[in-house]
């Protein structure tokens, strides 16, 4: 799978940023806007700091927030929509009730919301991020769950004493385990894509180096576009950021393709 | 102040707005004079002969989305909603390009022998928007009604007026408590009058917004008004006093980068406080772009809040930050070089009272911000941690550089992010340890420091200093008021200048320098008011420009 | 629904056995219309070092005119019960009483026995052809006795022989012929003959119909019928032959290890017996009709000469409890014995500390509705049916497909939840259970469903998925788990090799699946199994195989078995009792041999028509 050859690159890169960058994102290593040079490949930003060193440091903040805001949105998503799927009921409506809820509410002013309550940091991103995504995730699981749940070898467990809990951990989440990785990795790219519109929104840790905070200083520069600056400012984290998204979904048609190939998404 | 863009949602879409921008610099004709466009210079010749038409600008573009609240009298915030407001409410007198006091709705006024009344001779035939006559009760009301509903009207220190009184059908006679020398400037300039018909009725003026709330009798009417998009419309009022105002419509609309909207034709003109460059301007050097600047009358300032249980309540570890704060490197980064650094003493170089001595009482000196701390009693290595409260619509790399620069001196900063509104609220509330704030109106009248820091100061906002209280200070505050003399008035400036620099209850990190960029093919009429419209304002927006197109006076451009 | 299956209400006859000597004067004075009274029989071999407790205790009475079958496995004690009664054991072997018209026998010298044998009590022994001197013609043999115990001359007793000969069915052909001449049946027919020539009181024949043909069998079924009745003669059937004291018995007592554990009319007691082993035996019994696979008893009788303690029924009974295992239990009318004492009832007699067979599972008046796919339309797929399964037995539940057998099988088992009804098992009442209770309670049930691939996770090894039940209910150490998986995979024909085990479902065929899943369902060691079309998925040679198995199973571990099936002709070959649904009903049910040959509904009828006819 070439997606993962990929998505390896940017691992090693977010490993090994600080071998890699020339120096710290943070620092002040020039004068503000240089152009590239031998000293700075890719210039420097408004403040004076390496964009380069920034690019590579951003790819760690782009890969944490994949992986913990997906993990949070499938741990989420696996917990309601399966609670939901499994134990049906009143308990299925009210929580597929709240889904719909959640999915027809408009993304932004929620997410405004959100930030509002919660502050700017990454933890509180990925929190973000996994409590909008969560919603559509677990309708699907639910979907899921509740053909499982008709399964006889599900019915028996059940009929033979097994808890709820029981039956979840041992038969449920290993038959989800598939599409649970789809959604991994599903989410991860959404959640890359949230973290950088979220940088880019203003909502988030302005001091952290994500791909998404650089493009928005460089858009915040009045005129970028007009000039040549925005080929080694915008240009490289929007490149990196689309790569990686882009792999993280072609990896998540793979899985699906290659462990569900009759999985129906949404109806 | 900054205005966030309000950029697509997706990164994708950022992406493929990036592809489209690609082509945008080559395909925008910006550099090349077009051909002969259907604007105003191409009717101009024709006046001569034909019936006077003037060439009016029928439309002026400028930078909206950011919300600034309702333009009626008590919705607005801060200067960008004043002026919003101030194209829908006159007042007794204005300014003009030059900073000159001119008539508005008052044609003359003069001052008793004792400097403490003020008499106003009103206009003849100025109407209300809904068609009522301006009234010497509606200014006698105006007066009233805000003295009544607040003490620090947008900060006008009107809580000075003794009374207000009408005089015959014409005339108003203003007295004060005592001689007040911005009386001018910082009350009669900046206070709307409103129609007494309307407002009269009206229990809690915050919460009366409806249309009646924005009539007027100034030289636009609000016709739209977005508070999600921050977009605000106006048309001019054709009944106008002065007549029909040079600019027929003013739209202040949401866009993405300003430069690239000016160039792409969206907008009409955009300013920036600070953070310029030469080759940001490039593109607008030559026609039918032009380039205004004007020094820094915005200044961004960190407040030490001393009524608060922290390390800064001890004058040593104020002083210490202000050793450590590299003044000059946050020009030279934040700005761009494009602005200066602020002074202790709280006025900047471009206010006449500026005291240049305040300027250097703390050079950049790590070593000497040390030893201050172990006077403190701080050990070496031992952090010092204080909160910092900040707007998450300023600059963020403001934070990012004062955090790393005051780490160099062992002292670490626990940031607090509020919006704007929240951190205006938490200022005024005095429900911070050390804030950063930044606000205009710094070359306007220096009375601002008595507003601000004297501890006899009525003063309500988000300016104003906590727990800080000079006896020394306070006097010369009360005197300078009151001295007409612009020489004795200096002297007291400058010395209470060197006392804040001294005390540090706030300390001024660095003051925006201004640039205006415009399509001269549309509105050319651009400036900077010296010292700010409406009692400060240091924007390129004052009515004056779009009502007469002219630099001066009250003849419309084009008219008989 | 009815638990007593119909039975014929037969008029209380005048004695009903008992075995405390005690209890005939106490419980009921010695009746004086006894032609026979036996207290308290004792036959007792001495050996070299040993006793040998061929009868041990034995109690009945037979009228005048009666018919009495005992009835036993071979070695029971019914010869020696027999032989007693005509005084042939050695001194001293015999204890106890024996009353014939009132006179005691037990303790006869010789010569007074020569009174009674032959004369008053007569013997139609086993083996007829043994019986036989092979150097005399048959005539002479029957004429023996005539002359010998009734002194008539040859001439006078030959021509009595001949007319007993005809009355048996034997022709002067017959009398002149040397036993080797004759066959089974008219060896049989002379020795009855030989028996009857001194006008016996009481006719004791033993095993008239073992080693028979068909033919003959019912031949000498309806000759000892006429002969009774045109005799007025009291007759001891001793009989393995359930349908041949079916059809000529009054009363059956039935003999286990010496004793009597179940004694009454014969039409209730074979058509509904109550003590497991009557059970088991009427259970084992090959009958013509419903052609089902000969079962047995699990296990063995009792070594005779040292005999279980307690009931000497428990090493081999699926109900046993401690007390069976400690304390003898009394031979005691029925109604008395039962805990729980229901109404109505017979003159049957039981010797059984539960009462007799316990019924497993009593479900009643269930009820199910199904709304299809949100629409409107319900279907009521259980409409008020019920089920019974006594301990250790096969019940088939046959209907067609959607005739909601499968949906009242899931009610049961609980993986439906039932709008109205009641599940008892063991007395329990399930919806009454919660929490740990009803955990132990389902636990004593397991369910076999009819698709193996459905019912088995894909993700889980084989070893996995049979340890599953021991892991939900928390069950051993893990080592003791995985001894019961190999012990269920054993039981069911599958390796256990570690290979094996770790194999997952996709890589068994459908037969070892199923056998999989019936592992799974015995690691609880249930008592009772509900399979749901267990072979349905399967080829027809897998079908008989897993059936066969099932059974085995159900008889080694003596587990309550309902097999769910539309095919009546695989049931019919294991199944004890039959229940016919359609239409969410429970249209009739009954044993599988009066379902099989005697059905009473036209849906069985229609269902027995569509079965196939061959025979596995």
């Amino acid at each position: 799978m070439p997606g993962l050859g990929i998505l390896t690159i940017f691992v090693l890169v977010a490993l090994l940023a600080p071998v890699l960058a020339p120096y710290d994102p943070h620092a002040l290593s020039g004068q503000p806007l240089e152009r590239p040079s031998a000293a700075h490949p890719l210039g420097t930003n408004d403040i004076g700091q390496d964009i380069l060193s920034e690019l590579i440091f951003g790819a760690r903040i782009s890969l944490i927030v994949a992986l913990a805001a997906s993990m949070g949105t499938v741990a989420l998503a696996t917990l309601i929509g399966a609670a939901a799927g499994y134990l049906g009921g009143w308990l299925d409506t009210a929580l597929m009730r709240g889904v719909d809820v959640l999915l027809a509410l408009p993304r932004l002013p929620l997410l405004i919301l959100l930030a509002a309550l919660l502050g700017a940091g990454l933890p509180q991103t990925i929190a973000i991020i996994a409590l909008l995504f969560w919603p559509a995730a677990a309708r699907t699981i639910r979907a899921q769950t509740q053909s499982l749940r008709r399964r006889g070898y599900i019915q028996m467990a059940r009929q033979l004493g097994g808890g709820t809990g029981y039956v979840l951990r041992r038969h449920i989440v290993p038959a989800l385990a598939p599409l649970l990785a789809f959604e991994l990795v599903m989410a991860a790219g959404r959640a890359v894509a949230l973290e950088a519109g979220l940088a880019f929104l203003g909502i988030g840790d302005a001091a952290a180096k994500s791909w998404g905070l650089m493009m928005r200083f460089a858009l915040n520069l009045p005129g970028l576009l007009l000039g040549d600056r925005w080929l080694w400012w915008l240009l490289p984290p929007a490149a990196c950021l689309t790569l990686l998204i882009l792999t993280l979904t072609c990896i998540g048609i793979g899985l699906e393709e290659r462990w569900q190939p009759r999985l129906k998404r949404r109806p | 102040m900054s205005h966030p863009n309000r950029p697509s949602f997706l990164i994708l879409i950022v992406i493929a707005g990036l592809l489209a921008a690609c082509a945008a610099p080559t395909a925008t004709p910006a550099p090349v004079a077009p051909e002969a466009a259907p604007t105003a210079p191409a009717a101009a010749p024709a006046s001569s002969t034909a019936a006077p038409a003037p060439a009016r600008v029928k439309a002026l573009r400028l930078v909206g989305g950011t919300d600034w609240g309702y333009p009626s009298p008590f919705g607005f915030n801060r200067g960008p909603g004043y002026t919003r407001a101030s194209y829908i409410f006159d007042t007794l007198v204005w300014r003009d390009r030059f900073g000159q006091t001119i008539p508005w709705l008052a044609t003359e006024w003069r001052v008793s022998d004792d400097n403490l009344t003020w008499t106003f001779t009103l206009r003849d035939g100025v109407k209300w928007h809904d068609g009522k006559p301006l009234t010497v009760e509606d200014v006698v009301f105006s007066y009233q009604y805000f003295a009544k509903t607040g003490s620090g009207w947008f900060m006008a220190p009107i809580s000075d007026v003794a009374s207000v009184t009408a005089v015959g059908e014409r005339q108003v006679a203003i007295k004060l408590k005592r001689p007040f020398a911005p009386f001018l400037t910082t009350i009669a300039e900046p206070v709307f009058i409103i129609p007494k018909h309307i407002w009269e009725k009206v229990e809690d003026p915050k919460k009366f917004t409806g249309p009646e709330a924005v009539i007027g009798s100034g030289p636009y009417k609000l016709i739209q008004y977005s508070k999600a998009e921050g977009a605000y419309l106006y048309e001019a009022n054709d009944d106008y006093f002065l007549g029909k105002p040079y600019v027929q419509r003013l739209e202040f609309i949401p866009v993405g980068d300003v430069a690239l909207a000016l160039a792409n034709r969206q907008i009409d003109a955009f300013d920036k406080f600070g953070g310029v460059t030469d080759e940001m301007l490039a593109p607008f050097t030559k026609a039918p772009f032009r380039i205004g600047k004007a020094p820094g009358e915005w200044g961004m300032n960190l407040y030490f809040n001393l009524s608060a249980q922290s390390p800064i309540a001890d004058v040593r570890v104020r002083r210490a930050i202000a050793h450590t704060v590299d003044r000059d490197a946050l020009v030279a980064r934040l700005l761009l070089g494009f602005g200066e650094p602020g002074s202790p003493g709280g006025l900047p170089p471009a206010n006449p009272f500026y005291n240049p001595a305040a300027q250097t009482v703390y050079p950049h000196d790590v070593a000497q911000a040390k030893a201050l701390l172990r006077e403190a009693d701080y050990a070496e290595g031992q952090a010092v941690t204080i909160n910092l409260t900040y707007s998450t619509s300023d600059n963020p790399r403001l934070v990012e550089m004062l955090a790393a620069q005051l780490a160099e001196a062992g002292i670490a900063l626990k940031p607090v992010p509020m919006d704007q509104a929240a951190l205006d609220a938490a200022a005024q509330a005095g429900n911070y340890d050390m804030l950063l704030v930044g606000f205009g109106g710094l070359g306007g009248d220096p009375d601002q420091l008595r507003r601000n820091f004297a501890s006899t100061s009525k003063t309500v906002g988000f300016s104003r200093a906590r727990g800080y209280a000079s006896a020394e200070f306070d006097k010369l505050a009360d005197e300078q008021v009151s001295l007409l003399d612009f020489a004795a008035r200096k002297a007291a400036l400058d010395r209470m200048q060197m006392i804040l620099a001294q005390d540090l209850p706030a300390l001024p990190l660095y003051y925006t320098a201004r640039v205006v960029v415009y399509n001269a093919e549309v509105f050319d009429n651009w400036y900077f008011t010296p010292g700010g419209y409406g009692g400060g304002i240091p924007m390129p927006f004052n009515k004056h420009q779009f009502i007469t197109g002219l630099e001066t006076g009250l003849k419309i451009k084009g008219a008989q | 629904m009815a638990t007593a299956i119909e039975t014929t209400p037969v008029e209380t006859l005048h004695a009903a056995p008992l075995q405390q000597p005690g209890d005939i004067t106490s419980l009921r004075p010695a009746d004086t219309t006894s032609r026979l009274s036996v207290r308290d029989l004792r036959v007792h071999f001495p050996t070299a070092c040993e006793v040998v407790r061929a009868v041990d205790g034995v109690s009945f009475d037979l009228a005048g005119g009666e018919a009495l079958a005992v009835i036993g496995e071979t070695g029971s004690g019914k010869t020696s019960i027999a032989r007693a009664l005509l005084g042939l054991h050695p001194a001293g072997v015999t204890t106890g009483s024996i009353r014939l018209a009132g006179q005691e026998l037990v303790g006869l010298p010789e010569d007074a026995w020569r009174a009674v044998r032959w004369r008053r009590i007569a013997l139609a022994a086993q083996n007829a052809g043994s019986a036989f001197d092979p150097v005399y013609r048959i005539g002479e043999q029957i004429a023996e006795p005539l002359r010998h115990h009734r002194g008539l001359t040859p001439v006078e007793a030959l021509a009595r022989a001949i007319l007993l000969a005809e009355e048996v069915g034997l022709s002067a052909r017959h009398l002149a012929a040397y036993p080797h001449q004759l066959s089974g049946g008219e060896k049989q027919r002379a020795m009855l003959a030989m028996a009857l020539s001194c006008q016996p009181e009481i006719l004791i024949v033993d095993e008239p119909t073992s080693g028979q043909d068909m033919l003959a069998r019912a031949e000498v079924i309806s000759l000892l019928g006429r002969l009774r009745r045109e005799r007025g003669m009291s007759l001891l059937l001793i009989s393995h032959d359930l349908a041949a004291v079916a059809q000529l018995a009054d009363r059956v007592a039935v003999l286990y290890a010496g004793q009597l554990v179940e004694a009454g009319p014969a039409a209730g007691l074979i058509e509904d017996p109550r003590h497991p082993y009557t059970w088991g035996l009427r259970n084992a019994y090959p009958s013509m009709t419903t052609a089902r696979d000969l079962a047995g008893i699990r296990g063995d009788l009792p070594d005779p000469t040292q005999p279980p303690a307690g009931c000497r029924f428990h090493p081999r009974c699926t109900q046993a409890v401690e007390r069976c295992r400690l304390v003898e239990p009394t031979l005691m009318p029925l109604e008395r014995a039962r805990p729980f004492p229901r109404q109505g009832g017979e003159d049957r007699w039981i010797a059984c500390h539960l009462g007799g067979l316990q019924t497993l599972l009593r479900a009643t008046d269930l009820r199910k509705t199904f709304s299809t796919n949100g629409s409107a339309a319900k279907v009521e797929a259980v409409r008020g049916a019920g089920i019974e399964v006594y301990e250790g037995e096969v019940v088939a539940l046959v209907g067609q497909t959607g005739s909601g057998k499968s949906t009242l099988a899931r009610l049961i088992v609980g993986l439906e939840q039932a709008e109205a009804g009641r599940v008892e098992l063991e007395g329990q009442e399930l919806t009454a259970l919660t929490g740990e209770a009803l955990r132990r309670a389902r636990r004593r049930v397991q369910y076999i469903a009819q698709d193996p691939f459905d019912a088995l996770s894909p993700r889980l090894t084989v070893a996995e998925i049979v340890r599953e039940p021991l892991e939900i209910h928390r069950l051993g150490t893990r080592a003791e788990q995985d001894a019961v998986v190999r012990d269920a995979l054993s039981a069911v024909g599958l390796p256990v090799a570690s290979e094996f085990l770790a194999r997952h479902t996709h890589e068994l065929s459908g037969g070892q699946l199923q056998r999989i899943a019936i592992a799974r369902a015995l690691v609880l060691d249930p008592k009772l199994l509900i399979a749901d079309e267990p072979v349905s998925m399967l080829d027809p040679s897998e079908q008989a195989r897993v059936i066969i198995l099932l059974k085995q199973i159900q008889n080694q571990r003596g587990m309550g078995l309902v097999l769910i099936s539309h095919d009546l002709a695989l049931v019919r070959k294991v199944a004890d009792r039959i229940y016919v649904m359609r239409a969410g009903e429970i249209v009739e049910w009954g044993p599988a041999s009066r379902i099989i040959s005697r059905p009473q509904h036209e849906y069985t009828g229609a269902l027995l028509a569509a079965a196939p006819a061959f025979d596995l």
